[in-house]
Order: C-alpha cells, then structure tokens, then sequence
C-alpha cells in the first residue's frame, strides 16, 4: 500500500519536477534563515552565525541528490551515464555489436513483418459501423451446403425476432453496354435491406427501399470505381438508365470510395432483386435453389448464443414444414461475419506466427550466449567496478542499459527489415488472402515492434546482467578470469541455452520438413487431364438477342475458327471447368433402383462440346465419346468418370444404363444413356478424392462457363487472337477470365505454397541460428580449456581423441537438443495435421532426416573449434597461465 | 553503507513522527530543533538530512504539509501527522518498545543467565 501511494507520488512528480526543486530550495533558505537568526541571538557575530549554520545543514549539494533520488524513478543523470557507457562499450567492440544487431534485427524483423500480416488479416475489424453485430447466417445439417434457398430467407426474415435487420445476396456477372466500350462487371444482387444492415450511406442518391425488391424496380446502384472509370464521374448519373445483358437498369445511388461487400471481394455493382423475380421465378419460390448468403445484424442486447437458440428452432420449423429439401436442414450456422472472411486462414497464419516466434527465442538464445561470454572477458572490469562501490543493482543497470541499447537498434534495424518484407509477403502472398494489400507498417505494428524489442531486451539481458551483478570481486580480481569457477558454470547454463535452441530448431525443421513433402506429394497428385498448353477464356452472349439456338449456333460456329488458330490443336466449351471455381452438384435417379428420402445420389454435373475430353487430355476408359450427332434432336445421352462407375455401378458395365439427372435448362428432365465411362479429373482441389462427375453434350444442354484451348507452346501468346476471333462474330463480347490452366492451378495451392514457403523459410533461419549458437558456444569452450586440453596432450593424448571430445561435447548437446525437438514436435502433431496431405505429422522419414540434418551441422559448428582444440600446443597452454 | 543509512533513516523518521505528534505542525527548521534539543548533543545530523526523509514520509502519506508564515513571518512549509501517520507511529512505537526492551534484555544479562 505504501509503496504503491509512493509510486503514484513519484509518477506526478514527474510533472511537477520542477516545482518541487524550487520548494526545496527556498525550504532550505528559510531553515538556514532561522539558525542564523537563532545563533545571533546566541551572539555570534553575522558571518559566524550564517557560517555555523550552514556547517549544521550539512552538504546541500548530497542532500538535494538524496532528496531527487527519493522522488523519481531513477536518476536522469544515471541513466545518461549509463547510456553513455553502453554507447562506448558498442563501440568498442563492433564485431560483437554487428553480430547481435543482426541476430536481432532478423529476430525482430520477420516477427514484425508478420505481425502486420496478423494485424491487417486477422485483427482489424469490419470497415463498417459497428462490425461486431454483423452475422452471417447459413444453413448446416449433415451433408448440405451452406446457402440459403430465397423461400427459408424469406422465412428467416419474418420469422426472427434477434435481429433487426436481415439481407440475402449472391454474386452474377454482366455485360455492362451502351458505354464507350461493353464492359464485362461483377455484380451482386442483394435484396433491399443490405445497406440497413451494413449502416452505410451513399456517396450519391440512395440506397435499396423495399419496393426495390418488387418486379418492375431493376434499380443499380454503382461502386465508386465503376462510376470514376466508367462513366467519368459524372455527376448527373443518378437517375440515367444504363444496360446489363441488354435489360435497362436505373442506376439509384454511388456508393463512397473504398465501399466494398462483401467485405474482401471487389463488385462493381449493387442490384436489387427484382430481376430475379422477373426473369429466374423459379428460385423465388423453389426452395432447392440454395444459392444465397445472408447476412444480419444482432438487434442491440441479443447475444449470439440467443440468437442461435431462435434460428434453430425457426430451421427446426422448416424441416417439418418443408421435408422434401429441408429435412437435414435442421440447424442453422451463424457466425460473425468477420469470422466468415478470415476464419479460414487464421490457424495459418497462427502457424506461421508460431514458426518466427521460435526464430525469435532462437535469436534471444544466442544474444543471451553472446552476452555472458562477453560478461566473463569484462569480468575483471566488472569486479573492479563492484570493488570500488557500485551497487549489485547499478552494476545490473549498467548492464542491462546495454542489453535495452542493442535491442533497440537490433529493433530499429528490424523495423528495417519488416519494411522490406512485409512487401515482398504480400507479394508472394496468395490472392485469396482476405485483406493482405492492407497490409502495412503502421502505428499498431510500430508498437508491437517497440514492444517486442524492450521483451527482447528483457529475455537476452537479463540473466547475464543479474549473473554479472552476482561477481565476486575478491575472486575474480585474485584469479586471471581463464580459470574461474564462473566459467564452469557459465558454461553449463549456456550449454543448456544450446539445447534450448536446438531442441526449437529441430522442432520448427519438423514442422517444415512435413509441409514440405506434404506440399511436393499434392502438386504431383494426379490430376486426371494435362494442364499444360490450356489458355481458359470466356464471355457472356446475352439473351436477348442470343436465344437458346442462336447460343448454340454461335458456339458452333466459333469453334472451328478457333481450332483453325495457329498453334492451337483443340478446343472447347465446358460448362465447369476443373479449377475455375464453377463445379455444380446435381440429384440423379438410377433406373430401376430407389434410394431412400434425404439419400439420394449426388454427382457433378458438366455440359461439353464433343472435342472436351480431347482438349483436355482425359482419357477414354469405355464406349464411345460425344459426336456433333448427339444434338438437341437425338437421344439423350451422358458419359459418367470412373469415380462415378465404381460408385453406382461398381460390379457392372455402365454403358448402355440409364440415369435421370434432376438438372435442365428446361423444365424437362429426360433419361440419358449412359455411352462412355472416362477418367477422374480433379475439381477444384489437388488434396480432395476424385469425384462421381457426369457429362452431358452441351447441343443438349446448351450451358457453358468456359472455354478451353488446347495450345502448342504458351497459351497466352494466343488471347489477342483469340479475341479477335470472337470479336470477328460480334464485337460486343467482352472477353474475361482469361487465365491458364497452370494459372489456375497455381492459384488453387497458393496458399499452402505460402505457408510452406514461409516455414520452410523461417526453419532454415533457426537452423542457421542454431548452428551460429553451437559454434559460439563450442569456440567459447575450447579457448577457456586451452589450458586443460593443453596438459591432456603433455600427457600423451593424440591429437584425433582431443579432436574426438571436443566434436563429442557438442554433439551430445545437439543429440539431447534434437531429443527433445522430436518430443516437442510429437506432442504438438495436432498442429500441424490439419495441414498435411498423405503424410502423417508423425512421419518417421523426416523426422529422421531432419534429426540427421540438425546433427551434421552441428557437428560441423563443433568441427571448427575442434581443429583449433587439435592444434592447441601443450607448451604454449600451460605457459600461458 | 547503504544498509546503516537506512537504519538511521528509520529511526529519524520515527523521531519526525513523534515530534509532530507532541508538537503539533511545524516547518523544518523547528523539527530539527527539536530533535537536536530532545536528543541533546548525542545525535549528530545533520540538519539537511531531514528533508529527504520529510519528503518520503509525505509520498507515504504519514505527513502532509502546506505553506505557512513562519516566527519571522515568512513563508515557510509546515508539516502535519495525518491519520495514517499517526496509526504509524503508534504501530512503530510499539515495535520499537518491544525490540529495545529485547535488547535491554540482553544487554542486563549476566553470563550465568546463559549457562
């Protein structure tokens, strides 16, 4: 209590300093005024009386000090000192100085770049008022998605009493025309309530009312983007009619700049819904058409957990109501929005996170090894100063100012180094990652950064600094320092400092040895087709004017005259293509067999033109492919995969069965025959199972989201002919989504290409740490045992068996480092599994060669200061004492 | 060093109390006097020490002060026991009775006390 009202005391006279000093001052010209008027009374004479009582109030100058001391923290002017000091010191002995920088300045650096990662990722919130209400609501139940059918929103929204407002929206693309150039947009229709529950305002006009959701309301509302590049800005836009896929839209309100929703992926507009109660009334009323995400906001005072309790019982409802599609929907999914967008990456990154903080105690570690080999050779200026009256607590200060120095410029240095990194991260950083070009050095990392290099300080500093304070100066300053008993047991503390390091190392060389292998055996997965020479491309023939025929008339034409490109050996249109992101599932019945209600058989579906499988390198397993013959006015007719055969078929021949998908362009589902089996192919996944995947002739089932070209040499060489070709029949099509295939697959394992990257980088950083830290120690070791090793040899020892305990000596330190690695690492397997594809986290083979690996270079951190142990002349070292 | 210092210290800093307590508030300078009057020539501070102690005893809350004319009507700072201070040298008071009375103990006693 006492000491608690004294620091508070000291805290404010931090302030008033000045004040204070001033009160002393004149305190003391009055004490000195009333003695000397008492000794004139006593008789002495006036110089006599001032004299004497000057010489009762002692040194005024020692006083004043004790009386500061007494009020601050710590002396200004030590600390100055002691700085002063370090500063010298550092100087002094630049390799040293160099050397520890660095260490920290890596340390501190690649955790200060990640953190800005973490912050801009993780931990910022929502760019909306009041984020933390914000929810999205989803579907769940055993085995069905989570989007929301229109009928269970509608349901949702009038039914629910948590929250005060609620919105559905689902993503579409558009042909924007009747501007300088058509414009291929990303749009998002969303029912009216959306910015009501975002609490956002437009820039310009309004947002969505009500009524915007009725027929007869096609109203837009415009990014900020769109508006600036598109329509120049212009300020009477509000009002004008503009064309998407040639129906007229009024285009309502401008959003501000930077808006964006959902939260990470850029759209050029907002749409009401109105257009899909016009033209796709189906998924109005169907409630199979699960294709909507919805986002709420919490009414103020309903906590989640309520919440969850009232849309359970509503889906619960609905099952009931609706068994056909919604009897597995029993439950509904509702998490924080922000949790949605970032969710998914957060044990990465946390991975990650984990891997440089280990990088960082590896740097602590060897700064802290540093530091007390340092200490031993000042341990006769240590002792010195001790003998001649510093304090244990002024000798630690000393110390430990310069440990808090070094960090700070090993902290300046990493800010440095952060700087450039956290560039180059996010630029190998995959595109997926939510908000990774926020990424920035701002004042929350700068913090974290300062904060990190004063912890930094405390971690490495202190214990040499406290075992420093500790010397015994009658001993130390007896003894030469070679032979003290504080060596030997320095030495056993930095011993233990090794394994300390090792032990992280093998353990962060674990972690990265599996991602690695798990990484290199899902690259080669088989994929089913050849991705290489495939240029993907696409656009939009908008209806009107392209009607169904006309659609397939156009395609048909278009074809040939790509396959005439030079380079180009196949072509074709696909409905979903593996890797682009367009996979759709499908019910299917089987003829003659019944399966039970909520049980039924489920495959993707695909639309192709007959050269697809070609094109794509798929393999023809069974029966024959599709033929121009199998058109809109011949038999229906589907080829299944393998995954598919041995699924629903697996101990008969497939070819020649029936199957009805519940999948159609019309409202009419015929039997198909199945005429060929071919091989899997990968959807959109390298480490999921092959799928049952089925395809129907796209003269049949005229859908397509893609086209593919089969290339000699680099496709893209190809896209400005390409886009002249199709321009050649209309020159209104945007082209878009013009990737490689490569590209695409690419992209598909970016983000474990990232974390593999990232920890197999930073595990080579505590791998090289870690042997810096052997070698310091080993070299440190052998120069204090000249002298022994020097009688080993005058009494006959040969060279190789020096040679032999000194390698000995630190390799039993890496062997007991590497023991406890693997121990660590086996009991923190969970941590890593969720990231491994067919391998195990307790895969025998890496950690084999990572033990194997760890060892040979400690050995060879220890053969460097074995040779010199080896050379050591006996005379010389036993002189030397 | 600093461990005799801090002895002196506690002990000055009772004697402070206890002057305040008797006398009621005065400035530095009449504590110092008192001291010095109470203690006879036996105890040889310096009068300066006094204003760190004054200083510490205020932060701990024990005195309190504020400025006041002094005999020769000028400003001078008076000092104050306030309740805390006063439950402190009571407590200190009674501490100090119980371990001079120990010491007294041990200095009266004859060697055949031990045996």
């Amino acid at each position: 209590m006492k000491i608690l009202k004294r620091f508070v005391a000291r805290l404010s006279s931090f302030t008033t300093r000045h004040q204070d000093d001033q009160r002393l001052k004149e305190e003391i010209a009055e004490h000195v005024a009333l003695q000397t008027a008492e000794n004139l009374r006593a008789g002495l004479s006036p110089a006599q009386a001032r004299r004497q009582a000057l010489l009762k109030f002692g040194a005024v100058e020692s006083m004043t000090e004790d009386y500061r001391s007494e009020r601050r923290f710590l002396s200004f002017d030590t600390l100055l000192q002691d700085l002063r000091f370090a500063l010298r010191m550092l100087r002094k002995s630049p390799g040293f100085t160099l050397v520890a920088v660095l260490t920290l300045a890596l340390g501190i650096g690649v955790n200060t770049a990640i953190f800005s990662v973490i912050d801009a990722v993780l931990l910022r919130p929502l760019p909306y008022p009041n984020p933390g209400g914000l929810i999205s609501v989803q579907e769940a139940g055993r085995g069905v998605g989570n989007s929301v059918s229109y009928p269970d929103f509608f349901d949702w929204q009038a039914q629910n009493h948590v929250f005060s407002s609620m919105a559905s929206y689902h993503a579409d693309e558009f042909t924007l025309a009747g501007v300088e150039e058509p414009t291929h947009v990303l749009a998002l229709f969303t029912s009216a309530d959306l910015f009501k529950v975002l609490q956002v305002s437009p820039l310009l006009g309004r947002t969505f009312q009500p009524e915007d959701d009725q027929r007869g309301h096609d109203v837009a509302i415009l990014s900020y983007s769109l508006w600036h590049g598109v329509f120049h800005a212009s300020p009477d836009i509000v009002g004008r009619s503009i064309s998407l896929n040639n129906e007229r839209f009024t285009v309502i309100g401008v959003m501000p700049e930077g808006f964006q929703f959902p939260p990470t992926s850029h759209r050029d507009l907002w749409v009401s819904t109105a257009i899909d109660r016009e033209s796709r009334s189906n998924i109005m009323t169907g409630r199979g058409y699960n294709i909507l995400n919805v986002i709420a906001r919490l009414r103020d005072g309903t906590s989640l957990a309520s919440a969850q309790t009232e849309m359970n019982l509503i889906a619960r409802r609905l099952a009931q109501q609706y068994p056909k599609n919604n009897a597995k929907r029993t439950t509904v999914k509702m998490v924080p929005e922000i949790e949605r967008i970032v969710g998914s990456v957060r044990a990465s990154l946390f991975l990650i996170l984990g891997a440089v903080i280990g990088v960082l105690l590896i740097a602590c570690v060897n700064l802290a090894n540093l530091s007390l080999a340092r200490n031993l050779v000042r341990e006769k200026e240590i002792a010195v100063r001790a003998a001649v009256g510093a304090s244990r607590s002024r000798l630690f200060r000393q110390l430990f100012t310069e440990s808090i120095l070094l960090s700070l410029l090993g902290g300046a240095a990493g800010i440095a180094l952060a700087a450039w990194g956290t560039q180059e991260l996010v630029r190998f950083a995959p595109q997926d990652l939510p908000r990774i070009t926020q990424v920035g050095l701002d004042w929350p990392v700068l913090a974290f950064a300062s904060l990190l290099s004063i912890g930094t300080a405390i971690v490495f500093g202190s214990v040499p600094a406290f075992r420093a304070s500790k010397t015994n100066s009658a001993v130390s300053l007896k003894d030469a320092g070679q032979t003290s008993s504080q060596g030997i047991s320095q030495l056993r503390l930095r011993s233990g400092l090794v394994i300390a390091e090792t032990a992280l190392a093998m353990l962060l060389l674990i972690a990265a040895g599996l991602l690695v292998s798990s990484y290199k055996r899902l690259v080669s997965a088989p994929l089913g087709f050849t991705p290489a020479g495939l240029l993907t491309f696409t656009f939009d023939l908008p209806s009107p004017p392209y009607t169904t025929p006309q659609t397939v008339n156009f395609i048909n034409e278009l074809l040939p005259r790509l396959r005439a490109l030079p380079g180009a050996t196949a072509v074709a249109a696909d409905w979903s293509l593996p890797f682009s992101g367009t996979g759709v599932s499908t019910g299917l019945s089987f003829e003659g067999r019944t399966f039970a209600p909520g049980n039924t058989p489920m495959s993707v579906v695909d639309a192709i033109t007959p050269d697809y499988f070609q094109t794509m390198g798929i393999p023809l397993l069974k029966g024959r492919l599709f033929t121009d013959a199998d058109n809109s006015a011949s038999r229906p007719v589907v080829i299944i995969n393998d995954a598919f055969a041995q699924r629903y078929f697996p101990n008969e021949n497939p070819v020649g069965k029936r199957i009805q998908p519940s999948f159609s362009v019309t409202n009419d589902y015929p039997w198909r025959e199945i005429v060929a089996v071919v091989g899997n192919t990968k959807m959109g996944d390298l480490s999921e199972d092959f799928q049952p995947e089925f395809y129907m002739p796209f003269a049949q089932i005229p859908n397509y989201n893609a086209f593919v070209l089969k290339v000699q040499g680099d496709p893209l060489t190809l896209v400005s002919a390409v886009r002249a070709t199709v321009a050649s029949l209309d020159k209104n099509l945007p082209l878009y989504g013009i990737q490689t295939m490569d590209g695409y697959l690419a992209s598909s394992v970016a983000a474990r290409r990232f974390l593999t990257l990232l920890l197999g980088l930073f595990a080579t950083l505590a791998l090289v740490l870690a042997t810096v830290g052997i070698y310091g120690v080993m070299a440190f070791s052998v120069s204090r045992r000249t002298r022994e090793l020097g009688i080993r040899m005058a009494l006959g020892a040969d060279k190789a068996s020096v040679m032999q305990l000194v390698l000995w000596q630190g390799a039993r330190l890496a062997l007991v480092g590497v023991a406890i690695g693997i121990a660590a690492a086996l009991a923190l397997t969970r941590v890593v599994a969720n990231f491994l594809f067919e391998i195990r986290a307790t895969d025998p083979v890496t950690y084999a060669a990572v033990a194997f690996l760890l060892v040979v270079v400690a050995l060879f951190a220890c053969y460097i200061p074995a040779r010199r142990a080896m050379k050591v002349d006996p005379l010389a070292a036993l002189r030397h004492e | 060093m600093k461990e005799k210092m801090d002895v002196l210290q506690g002990s000055l800093a009772l004697m402070i109390l206890k002057t305040l307590d008797v006398l009621g508030p005065l400035h530095g300078y009449g504590i110092a006097r008192r001291i010095e009057q109470i203690s006879g020539d036996l105890l040889a501070v310096n009068q300066g020490t006094l204003y760190p102690v004054l200083l510490k005893l205020e932060q701990e809350g024990s005195i309190a002060s504020e400025w006041g004319a002094s005999d020769n009507n000028r400003r001078a700072r008076f000092y104050r026991l306030t309740r805390d201070g006063r439950k402190q040298l009571q407590a200190e008071t009674r501490d100090w009775n119980q371990t001079s009375a120990i010491i007294a103990r041990f200095f009266s006693a004859k060697s055949e006390d031990f045996s």
